[in-house]
């Protein structure tokens, strides 16, 4: 009874409680400062999807639209022809970031390792008609800062 | 309605109601005497449009209902479905999923907590220590999956990636972690004497209610009824794991809050298990590019963190369902909030729609 009261009557419960805080605010920071400093995405992070080309330069994609058929959220659009080899590649590859919910179904799906998700993660843009991608703006080496901000940056 | 009585709303553009929630709330003074939850800002036709997808594609579409805990939703649709297929699944697989799914119950639990402390005026200081906790769990799901909040981490048939002894490392050191700020919180929120005025006593609920409210998880187990899935109907390989099913006595919000913390632990406990005893093999089974389930209709519900989770799927022999109906544990809970309201502050109200753990985009669909 006495202890009790001695507790209340010394607020201890609220010092121990002080005590943690204190504590916390001499402990390392788990803040970051983000456009100073940005976090490295992890190895498999999915970012915006990208095409790959072979190691002959040549395109992996075989427009066989296994992606098309996987996308949940209906990103894709394709269309393939026959080269001159003979080979089937797609003539139009439309892509919708619009409609994109970063599943990372397309990407297991491909056959080929075409179609990748990449560590990107920046992509707002003022303009809404840069977020349609078509072919020549969705392979893995196109500046996608320059697409989404102009001359800006 | 009675003149006597103010009505206010509460809602939809209230930061406490988690979400966009309206309660008309009927008042005596300052004492509750009716709440009216008005649902549906949320609605986005969910099981509507389920019904035109494949039953691998729904599984992205799961992760946003309960968006606090995505992979409970992922596994709760995954099962269903595997239990319709009549599937068997690897032992690895099984493992992986328990240890994902716990992860998932420490990271809703711990933002719980600093969401209800928050509620009770513990203005954010709680809050950012559990969410600096839940940030390094987040993390270790990127690095499994590659996403962090919609995360999509089960598959029809298995998981998509093993884990390896980088993750492994990676999830002892969070669980260590979080074990200190679990004892840090305690000596913060425990015993301090503004928490035992605004939860001992508040929103008291019977078991005989709860049961007949069909009140589910932590908040059920709280009122004193030992009923949990994990251990009453094992999914999962849950059967062998060996882990306590906490109770509390009261039923009021301070034994929600002690149910919770040691669910935690007990988690953790899961985890260590399924860490120590991971067997070899395959970590998916064989399913085929196009998935078409005989016709047939099935119910599997899971334990999620925040209740019971289940999914009625109908299929009808081709590669969609014809029918995904989701029982979700917040819109269920819901309905009891006002039996417990009654005759409470108006103050109460936010702190006991809290406790309850309610997410709207589980309840809205």
């Amino acid at each position: 009874m006495i202890i009790k009261f001695l507790r209340m009557f010394f607020l201890v419960e609220m010092i121990q409680g002080m005590l943690v805080t204190l504590k916390y605010t001499f402990s390392r920071k788990a803040t970051i400062q983000y456009p100073e400093e940005v976090k490295q995405p992890s190895e498999r992070f999915r970012g915006i999807v990208r095409l790959h080309r072979g190691e002959d330069g040549g395109p992996l994609c075989i427009a066989c639209k296994i992606c098309q058929r996987t996308c949940p959220q209906n990103c894709f659009d394709i269309e393939g022809a026959k080269d001159e080899s003979g080979k089937m590649r797609p003539v139009r590859f439309d892509w919708n970031l619009e409609r994109c919910s970063f599943c990372g179904l397309c990407a297991e799906a491909c056959p080929t390792g075409a179609i990748r998700n990449s560590k990107e993660f920046r992509l707002s843009t003022p303009d809404r008609s840069k977020l349609m991608f078509h072919l020549s703006e969705m392979y893995s080496d196109y500046d996608l800062q320059k697409h989404f901000l102009g001359e800006k940056i | 309605m009675d003149s006597k009585f103010l009505e206010i709303n509460m809602g939809p553009q209230h930061p406490s109601t988690h979400g966009v929630l309206n309660l008309k709330l009927s008042l005596d003074n300052e004492v509750v005497v009716k709440v009216e939850p008005n649902l549906g800002y949320l609605h986005r036709g969910m099981e509507k449009l389920w019904e035109n997808r494949t039953y691998a594609q729904v599984v992205p579409f799961t992760d946003r209902l309960d968006y606090f805990c995505a992979i409970s939703n992922n596994l709760g649709y995954v099962l269903a479905v595997e239990k319709l297929m009549g599937l068997e699944i690897p032992k690895r697989a099984q493992y992986i999923r328990v240890i994902l799914t716990e992860i998932q119950r420490i990271v809703n639990h711990i933002g719980w907590l600093g969401f209800v402390t928050n509620d009770a005026g513990a203005y954010y200081t709680i809050n950012f220590y559990t969410f600096e906790e839940r940030e390094e769990y987040l993390e270790i799901f990127e690095e499994y999956v590659g996403a962090r909040l919609t995360i999509n981490a089960i598959r029809i048939g298995g998981v998509p990636f093993d884990i390896d002894d980088k993750l492994i490392s990676m999830i002892e050191k969070a669980l260590v972690e979080t074990e200190k700020k679990i004892k840090d919180i305690d000596k913060i929120v425990t015993r301090n004497r503004i928490w035992l005025h605004r939860t001992k006593g508040v929103g008291v609920f019977s078991a005989e209610d709860a049961v007949q409210f069909g009140l589910t998880g932590p908040a059920l187990r709280a009122s004193g009824v030992k009923w949990d899935i994990r251990k009453d109907i094992p999914y999962s390989s849950y059967d062998e794991f060996d882990f306590d099913v906490p109770t509390g006595t009261a039923g009021d919000i301070y034994d929600r809050y002690l149910v919770r913390v040691e669910e935690i632990k007990q988690s953790m406990r899961i985890i260590r298990q399924a860490i120590k005893n991971l067997p070899s093999g395959e970590i998916a089974a064989k399913v085929p590019k196009v998935l078409k389930i005989p016709e047939g209709e099935i119910f599997h519900s899971i334990e999620a963190p925040k209740g019971e989770l289940g999914f009625y799927i109908k299929s009808n022999g081709t590669d969609k369902p014809e029918r995904v109906k989701m029982k979700s544990p917040s819109f269920i809970n819901m309905q009891s909030l006002e039996s417990m309201c009654k005759g409470n502050m108006l103050a109460d109200v936010v702190v006991i729609l809290g406790s309850l753990d309610v997410l709207l985009g589980e309840i809205d669909k």
